[in-house]
């Protein structure tokens, strides 16, 4: 199972982004300005491929951090 | 009496819409980043004029060119489309006039998407099995680029327009063997166009032009493909490990016996995905879709008229997986 840092590296890969824009565990991701539908469905693959895990749109975009996202995937993957 | 695949012959309208072109119209998207999305770099788009039934008779055209089979054999024409020609008549219909095809040709439409070849499949072998025909047309054809809105870059990005010609027949290459289907028909509005039929009538422009306020009247909008990508995405991810466990069962075939997985091409990162769940190997997954795009049901035949050509097919089982509008999926075996 990856870590915390793994998952933010890959998460970051994700976006296109500006140049004033970074994504770290404590990044509210859904303000990125490449935040989208295409996004969303490539967060929706990147959980399932290293969790396991199917997340709607709403399990998703009510997560306030890649962090939260990421414990939220833990908890759900059931590794815990 | 078993149904075969015995022939497809593919047409794609002239017109094509390139990455290049893409990334003009939409500034934030440059060529690179569409491919890196999707997995796909070109989409046919039929001409102004040019319909779902025009390219339909187009591959039947080249089918009876290609000296397979007699318009007089043909038993059985049915048109997987949901552009059809009109509301009413069948487009089949149409068709069956234009193609020169028997009067004693029974005709029909199957209003399907990206399941529809594997349910167009499943009723050419019932009737082929029922006796009522011996040779069959199975016809997909689509112009989704009609109905998606000029500012909607992602579904620009993603479908193209295609016909394809399946010829069905009691002999042939790929014995069509058995199946399993599934609807959830909660998932209607994830994929859909609107407007324009029963449900919300659109305003005929003449009138919407006479009527004051017409302008915001949201019955004159035109109708235009919706779709919801995540919830789409995750219906599938639900849907289609599943569907190969219960096609599997049907056809009393194990998981590793199959030669090659042929799967609706959504798009690429969907297909990326599938494949990781449900453990396929790389090179028993096929995958044929950077130059056409999401031809909705026309992928699959696209793809098995390609695999055929450059690896042949004898001894080959290959599984059929379509998936998506509907929600609607299906699953087969060819042997």
């Amino acid at each position: 199972m990856i870590n915390l840092d793994t998952f933010t590296e890959k998460f970051s890969a994700l976006f296109d982004l500006s140049p004033s824009e970074s994504v770290e565990p404590n990044t509210k991701f859904t303000t990125l300005s490449d935040w989208g539908s295409l996004t969303l469905i490539m967060t929706i693959a990147l959980l399932q491929t290293e969790f396991e895990v199917n997340f709607t749109n709403e399990d998703i975009t009510g997560c306030e951090s890649v962090q939260d996202l990421f414990k939220k995937a833990i908890a759900s993957s059931g590794a815990e | 009496m078993e149904a075969y695949i015995k022939a497809i012959e593919v047409y794609l309208p002239q017109q094509t819409l390139e990455n290049q072109e893409l990334a003009e119209r939409f500034p934030d998207w440059s060529a690179k980043k569409v491919f890196e999305k999707v997995g796909i770099t070109r989409r046919h788009i039929a001409a102004f004029d040019e319909t779902a039934g025009d390219m339909a008779a187009k591959s039947c055209s080249l089918l009876f060119e290609s000296g397979e089979i007699a318009k007089s054999d043909i038993g059985f024409l049915i048109l997987c489309t949901q552009s059809p020609d009109y509301f009413l008549p069948t487009t089949a219909c149409i068709l069956q006039d234009r193609l020169g095809l028997s009067t004693k040709c029974g005709a029909f439409d199957i209003n399907l998407g990206c399941s529809g070849y594997i349910y167009g499949l499943a009723v050419s072998k019932g009737l082929i099995g029922a006796g009522c025909a011996s040779n069959i047309l199975l016809v997909t054809s689509e112009t989704y680029s009609k109905y998606i809105a000029d500012d909607d870059k992602s579904n620009l990005s993603i479908f193209g327009d295609a016909a394809c010609a399946t010829l069905i027949s009691t002999n042939g290459l790929y014995k069509v063997a058995n199946f399993a289907f599934g609807t959830d028909g909660s998932g209607a509005s994830k994929l859909i166009v609107k407007k324009g039929a029963s449900r919300e009538p659109v305003l005929p422009r003449i009138h919407s032009a006479l009527i004051p306020g017409s302008e915001t009247n949201p019955m004159s909008k035109p109708p235009f493909l919706e779709m919801d990508g995540p919830a789409v995405f995750n219906f599938t991810l639900a849907s289609v490990p599943k569907l190969i466990e219960q096609t599997l069962i049907a056809n009393a075939v194990t998981f590793d016996s199959v030669d090659m997985f042929i799967f609706h091409q959504a798009n690429s990162l969907m297909l990326s995905t599938l494949k990781k769940v449900c453990k396929i190997p790389d090179d028993k997954f096929f995958v044929s879709m950077e130059d056409v795009g999401n031809t909705v049901s026309s992928t699959i035949p696209i793809c098995l008229s390609r695999f055929q050509k450059m690896h042949g097919i004898s001894g080959k089982t290959i599984l059929l997986c379509g998936f998506g509008v509907g929600f609607s999926w299906g699953g087969c075996i060819l042997q």
